[in-house]
């Protein structure tokens, strides 16, 4: 499937580049603005995680649509370590490492889907959509 | 001292907060300026990462609503000239951002709470299946209840009715017993007369007869109707004694159950041409008069049937003790009947064994009538020696 945006993440610069292509897309799209600031706050979140958890990765931003509906999907891909146990790092306040652990359910409960396939050794992938409201 | 360590505590702690208050409003207001003039992505994501910070450090959405507040009029104080509007729309978008994770949180619990009424709701509605489970239990056990209940009851009916027949079956037999004992009286009565009454009057006839015979001016033809009436005569007093004996053997009660016994085979014998073989333990003597009594008649109604249905050459009649009983066996050695039983005993007219199995029953004792095909017939009867009276007591007074 053909992507708007593809950013490479290695650094807290490729985060705030995302960002920021992500808040382009959605304001073209037509989300509002609390809308477009929950998305570059998931965006934020997953790039973050590549950057502390994976050293380093690529974010793809994507304009879709469903029957009725036209909305941004956002996927997060790195060959880190991966996460051994998904339903644990899905969970509010759970992090490996001393932070608050509200990345990932986050990153959840601000966009309308979210899907998480990772396991040890195998990378990660986030993939995040959001509708437009009719 | 405890007290006192506590308020410098809080003391500290209050210190802390409101530095921290104070270096997030700075570091807040310094990052807006900047984003005001250049509108970078990365003061957004400062705006974000501060609000970050403001939520680990426990502060609130009203905390950071005074800061922004704070920050916005500390920039509106300053002369803007026309860039008042831009600079209030760079406010809104970065105030935005600065609540965000503020948004993650409550939408976190917003969520935790749907889940939390989801399982309350299924909790509700398992206390409610359980509840109705506990209701079918309930009227299941109520329904055994009465089951049990109801059969009990029945089982109580039936025990009544059972004990009411047995009761009833007791009454038979007392009333039976009754009838046997007013019949034994009532032989016993007619015997009597026919002996004492009967048998006098006849026998003062003979004398008289004899007399009369001894007198010299009867002859020729007188003489002969004489001794014609004396021969009638004394087949008759012949027929009455053993008619009187049949009905009730003086003997019997006088000289004991053998002596009748022996007595009443010899005259059957003769007048039958029967051979019988008698033997007995005089042990049968310690016997109940009403032993003796059932006794004498089964022999009595056995020995008529021989005569009457065997056509046998002999019998062997036997008393003897066994254990604490006297057993009693007759055997012919005429034809049988093949499988005596139930539907011969059934017929009315024939009372012979009926009545005999009635009477042992009335003494406590067992009677058995074997047919041997083609080796005759075999009656044997098994009476207590000592318990039977005792027995029938406590029989009646089982009764009430
Ligand atoms: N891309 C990734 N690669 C490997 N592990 C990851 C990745 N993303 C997340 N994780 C694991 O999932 C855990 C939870 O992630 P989450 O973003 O919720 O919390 P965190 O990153 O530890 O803390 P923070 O609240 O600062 O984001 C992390 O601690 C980490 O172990
Ligand atoms: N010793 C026997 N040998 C062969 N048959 C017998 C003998 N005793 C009884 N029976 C048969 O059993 C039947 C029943 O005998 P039971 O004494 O009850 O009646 P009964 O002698 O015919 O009549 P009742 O004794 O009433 O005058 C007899 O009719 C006869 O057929
Ligand atoms: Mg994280
Ligand atoms: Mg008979």
């Amino acid at each position: 499937m053909e992507s708007d945006a593809n950013i490479s993440i290695g650094s807290e610069m490729d985060i705030v580049a995302a960002r920021r292509a992500g808040r382009v897309l959605a304001l073209n799209l037509g989300f509002s603005g609390p809308e477009v600031t929950m998305i570059a706050t998931a965006i934020s979140e997953i790039a973050r995680n590549i950057v502390v958890h994976a050293k380093r990765g690529t974010i793809s931003l994507a304009r879709i649509h469903n029957q009725n509906r036209a909305g941004l999907r956002i996927v997060a891909r790195d060959d880190g370590p991966g996460i051994r146990d998904v339903q644990q790092a899905m969970r509010y306040g759970y992090s490996s490492c001393q932070g608050l652990g509200v990345g990932l359910p986050g990153a959840k409960w601000l966009m309308d889907e979210f899907h998480i396939d990772s396991g040890s050794g195998k990378g990660t992938v986030v993939t995040m959509k959001k509708w437009l409201r009719s | 001292m405890v007290a006192v360590l506590n308020q410098e505590t809080l003391v500290t702690a209050v210190t802390t907060m409101s530095r921290n208050f104070s270096n997030l409003a700075g570091r807040y207001l310094r990052t807006l300026r900047k984003f005001a003039t250049t509108k970078r992505e990365a003061d957004l994501e400062q705006a974000y990462a501060l609000g970050r910070k403001a939520m680990s450090l426990k502060f609130g959405v009203l905390d950071m609503a005074r800061i922004h507040q704070a920050a916005l009029a500390s920039l509106l104080a300053k002369p803007t000239d026309g860039k008042r509007e831009k600079l209030l729309e760079a406010a809104e978008v970065f105030f935005l951002e600065a609540l965000s994770p503020f948004e993650v949180t409550h939408r976190g619990f917003n969520e935790a709470n749907r889940r939390l009424q989801r399982l309350i709701a299924e909790k509700e509605k398992r206390n409610h299946d359980l509840a109705v489970i506990n209701d079918r239990l309930t009227a299941e056990i109520r329904r055994r209840k009465l089951t049990e209940k109801a059969l009990r009851q029945s089982e109580q009916h039936y025990r009544r009715l059972f004990d009411d027949a047995r009761a009833m079956e007791e009454g038979l037999r007392d009333l039976s017993n009754k009838v046997l004992d007013v019949q034994e009286d009532e032989r016993k009565r007619i015997s009597r007369e026919l002996h004492d009454e009967t048998g006098q009057a006849l026998t003062a006839i003979s004398v008289t007869l004899a007399s009369l015979g001894r007198n010299e001016q009867i002859s020729g033809i007188g003489q002969q109707r004489l001794h014609e009436a004396q021969d009638l005569l004394r087949s008759t007093m012949e027929t009455i004694h053993n008619f009187a004996r049949e009905l009730r053997p003086a003997m019997l009660d006088e000289l004991g159950l053998l002596p009748a016994l022996r007595s009443y085979l010899a005259a059957f014998a003769e007048r039958t041409g029967l051979h019988i073989r008698f033997r007995a333990n005089p042990l049968a003597e310690a016997l109940t008069a009403n032993a003796k009594i059932v006794l004498y008649r089964v022999a009595q109604e056995s020995l008529t049937n021989v005569a009457k249905h065997a056509q046998a050459q002999r019998v062997d009649f036997r008393i003897r003790k066994v254990n604490s009983r006297i057993s009693m066996m007759i055997s012919d050695d005429g034809k049988s009947y093949r499988e005596l039983p139930p539907e011969v005993l059934k017929q009315e007219h024939r009372l012979g064994l009926l009545g005999m199995q009635e009477r042992v029953r009335l003494v406590n004792g067992q009677i058995a009538i074997r047919p041997r095909v083609g080796k005759g017939t075999t009656i044997n009867v098994l009476v207590p020696l000592n318990g039977a009276v005792e027995r029938r007591e406590n029989n009646l007074a089982a009764l009430g």
